[in-house]
């Protein structure tokens, strides 16, 4: 109880930022705009130097732009670069360059060897180097001396690997845009990187197989060409999240295993026309043995229209039975001769989808019926379904109003496993 | 104030006292993301009304209001966002400072983001006021100051 008469809070109340703790100011100023952060210096005495200490340095594209206007913006903006980092004292564990589109300052090997070697010796552990420009660099060996990284973003660079590369063993989070691989550097840059935890790759070329051994990997983002003929992930058996886009056509047998634990899976395409049924790209002896943890699926540019992918969806249904959200999109353009096909008939097997709560169907307008018919089939077996959205994007005048209505008549007669289920037709 | 009575841990809930006198009940549970009331709590005993001495009437709804969001795992951008859309810089700085005091650090760090983003590009003077700076500097020494960081300059907009 003496405690109460010897209040050590009273004095320490703090009423002004600027008599705050050290690190605590911090807070803030690793949060300002790099121009914000450095003009500090000018606040008081005090204040001089303590932008300085501040672990991270963010040149982010609004910096950039700043500079749009010059012709050659080169050497202004890497001097400021190099004056900051000579300037700063102490670690630097942040160094982010985010340069924009279209902009005529190009990071290159000149840059990133007078800048990464000071990078490296202060305890770098997060950074990111990312250009767009067309005419790719080469990544200079120096980035791979720095051994602390745990976080790495990689943007409009040509990548090999040093032969002796030792690795980025503490590297948790890799993300890598429009770089292009030298023969063998994504495997090389993966297996030297065991504690790898996300993976995304958007818009690079160069390897034609994804097979890597990453056996802490959890989540995984792959856009991947058509130069990419195999996807083999039965090794990662820590992988929950999976993403998979296609940016061309796919390849039949593209996927080859799938790892065992998945619980988020999403597959989709940028190409709207020409796709090759799902079957032919995940079999469903691979759906059988993987599907078993799935709660979250989504599968884009199906064709609805067929009554082969309406199967095979089903079939999926049956194999994933913890699933709790289905998101079904078809974007492509679809054969109206088609659409007058008998829509399917699907067996209502018992209650097998005991833990959908979620399910989102989008399609164009000519394929709604065998749509109609999946969504019958997922009605009459989600004893849980929460809410049901079926969007249908017009195009032309294929739906006039009276179809409208016979298909919202139709959604409402549909048995429900679920007396909460609630349907929206948007259209 | 009558205290819930309750022999379940999970809903006891914890009286505060502002320094301006007003009582606000928390749960337990929210009380244990503020370090400072937690060791009050611990030194004092959980059926006291815990006093805070430097944090009011004013900010204490607030600070309570993010935290009981954040014991049902609920806090996200939009949240967070709409939780401090109506306010002016000095009532989040306000914030800041009780967020600090109670040791309070998500919503700390969330405020420091805040005050950062409502920082950005404001003039000289207007940060020197936020953060109760007094010009120290010869009229000479700011000015070579200025001149060889004139790039950090550009680009500040005018204060309203």
């Amino acid at each position: 109880m003496s405690l109460l008469n010897n209040k050590p809070n009273e004095e320490d109340h703090i009423d002004r930022i600027s008599d705050l703790p050290s690190n605590v100011i911090d807070g803030i100023l690793q949060n300002l705009d790099i121009r914000d952060q450095v003009r500090t210096c000018i606040l008081s005495t005090k204040w001089r130097y303590m932008w300085t200490y501040v672990p991270q340095l963010v040149f982010p594209a609004s910096f950039f732009e700043s500079y749009e206007h010059l012709d050659d913006s080169s050497p202004i903006v890497s001097e400021i670069i190099t004056d900051v980092l000579m300037r700063h004292n102490g670690p630097i564990y942040k160094f982010f360059l985010l340069i924009v589109p279209d902009f005529n300052f190009k990071i290159t090997v000149e840059h990133l060897d007078m800048w990464v070697p000071l990078l490296s010796r202060r305890g770098i552990k997060h950074l990111e180097l990312v250009g767009y420009e067309t005419g790719l660099s080469h990544l200079p060996y120096i980035v791979f001396s720095c051994k602390e990284l745990t976080k790495f973003k990689l943007g409009g660079f040509n990548l090999s690997i040093p032969p002796n590369f030792s690795g980025f063993k503490r590297l948790l989070n890799l993300n890598l845009y429009n770089v292009t691989f030298e023969s063998g550097a994504l495997e090389s840059l993966i297996s030297g990187c065991p504690l790898l935890e996300k993976i995304s790759i958007e818009d690079c070329n160069g390897f034609e197989y994804f097979d890597f051994s990453a056996p802490s990997l959890k989540v995984l983002l792959l856009y991947f060409d058509e130069d990419v003929k195999s996807i083999c992930l039965k090794k990662a058996n820590n992988l929950i999240d999976l993403r998979l886009i296609a940016m061309d056509c796919w390849v039949s047998g593209l996927i080859k295993s799938l790892p065992k634990n998945m619980q988020r899976f999403s597959i989709g395409s940028y190409v709207l026309t020409n796709k090759i049924p799902y079957a032919d790209i995940i079999p469903l002896t691979l759906v059988k043995s993987s599907f078993n943890s799935i709660k979250y699926l989504e599968l884009g540019a199906v064709k609805l229209n067929e009554r082969k992918e309406i199967l095979y969806i089903v079939n999926v249904l049956k194999s994933a039975p913890r699933l709790v959200e289905l998101v079904v999109e078809s974007n492509g353009h679809v054969d109206i001769t088609q659409a007058s096909d008998r829509s399917v008939e699907l067996e209502c097997s018992s209650c097998c989808l005991n833990q959908l709560k979620t399910v989102n169907i989008n399609i164009r307008a000519t394929s709604h019926q065998h749509a109609m018919s999946l969504i019958q089939f997922i009605l009459a077996n989600s004893t849980s379904l929460k809410t049901l959205t079926f969007n249908v994007r017009l195009e032309s005048r294929e739906l006039d109003a009276s179809m409208l209505l016979s298909i919202s008549q139709d959604l409402l007669l549909m048995k429900r496993a679920s007396q909460s289920a609630q349907v929206k037709f948007i259209h | 104030m009558a205290q819930e009575a309750s022999s379940s841990t999970s809903s006891k809930t914890i009286s505060l006292k502002t320094g301006d006198g007003e009582i606000f009940e928390i749960e337990a549970s929210a009380a244990k993301q503020m370090k400072t009331v937690q060791r009050l709590i611990d030194d004092l005993g959980d059926d006291i009304t815990i006093p805070l001495h430097n944090v009011f009437s004013k900010e204490l709804p607030k600070i309570i209001e993010y935290y009981k969001k954040d014991i049902t795992g609920e806090i996200t951008k939009d949240f967070e966002a709409e939780f401090v859309k109506d306010l002016n810089d000095d009532e989040v700085k306000v914030l800041f400072l009780a967020a600090n005091y109670l040791d309070a650090n998500k919503l700390f760090e969330f405020l420091s983001q805040n005050i950062a983003d409502r920082l950005e590009s404001k003039s000289v003077e207007y940060v020197r006021k936020y953060f109760g700076v007094e010009n120290d500097f010869t009229p000479e020494e700011e000015s070579k100051l200025r001149e060889e960081r004139a790039w950090s300059f550009r680009g500040i907009k005018e204060d309203e």
